[in-house]
């Protein structure tokens, strides 16, 4: 047996949690499943931010979950940023939830990485070096699209979610 | 402001009790522990199982958990036996 894990994305101000989502579709509008062909962010603006965890459902026998890293692979459209609170270092600890936001983020600040970081850059309990030992979530993975004036179609890239797990 | 106060005052609850919601089915639940108790009607299992995830990836999750182990393994061995700092 080996823990069972699930991304989960929280929206709106009466804080909906969607459970094991399958995909993250960036738009105009707050909500876990916006369908960004009828929400699209007009070149110029933002997406909404994403407020998203890793949940452990189960540990399955294994006794800790740590080390988790978060990055985006494949190109964006043209002028167009995504932007994140996920980092290495000068981890700004956990954030508080939110309702999310089209203005410019003051929490999702530094660019997604598009490639493995190699350390932790999302943190659990509002440390990178934090852990779960039981059921539970890791900190708020917030990230954002942000656009030009000069942007163009949006494209689908890959998010990438890793952990390490001691049995 | 407690749930019963906020309710006689005709205040949304809203805050106090998050909405959980299957991704999968698109079920609703009041709690954490009804969504994680659940049978998900498209895999026929609880999302605490780890068949519920494998059902969701073509059996690929068993493979992420795999490596993940590998990478814990990996880490639990180096921190016991450290590389020498003198080579």
């Amino acid at each position: 047996m080996t823990a069972t894990f699930e991304i989960c994305e929280t929206n709106t101000v009466s804080v909906t949690i969607s459970h094991n989502i399958s995909d993250t579709d960036m738009g105009s509008a707050d909500s876990a499943t916006v369908d960004p062909v009828a929400n699209p962010i007009t070149p110029g603006s933002n997406s909404f931010e994403k407020w998203q965890r890793i949940h452990v459902t189960a540990m399955g026998g294994s006794s800790k979950i740590d080390n988790l890293q978060v990055w985006r692979t494949g190109a964006l459209g043209a002028n167009a940023t995504h932007l994140t609170n996920a980092r290495t270092s000068s981890y700004g600890g956990a954030p508080t939830y939110a309702t999310p936001t089209a203005s410019n983020s003051s929490v999702a600040t530094q660019t997604m990485p598009s490639s493995d970081p190699g350390a932790a850059n999302l943190g659990i309990g509002g440390s990178l070096t934090g852990n779960l030992t039981a059921t539970g979530y890791s900190d708020y993975l917030v990230h954002q699209i942000q656009t030009t004036g000069s942007a163009t179609t949006g494209t689908t890239t890959t998010m990438n979610y890793q952990y390490d797990e001691t049995a | 402001m407690e749930k019963r106060k906020l309710q006689r005052a005709g205040l949304s609850t809203a805050t106090l009790d998050p909405k959980h919601i299957c991704g999968v089915c698109e079920q609703a639940f009041n709690s954490e522990d009804e969504y994680n108790t659940h049978v998900c009607p498209n895999t026929n299992f609880q999302p605490t199982q780890i068949e519920h995830q494998d059902a969701l990836t073509g059996g690929r999750f068993s493979a992420i958990s795999k490596a993940a182990l590998e990478r814990g393994a990996k880490r639990e061995g180096e921190d016991e036996h450290p590389a020498s700092k003198n080579g």
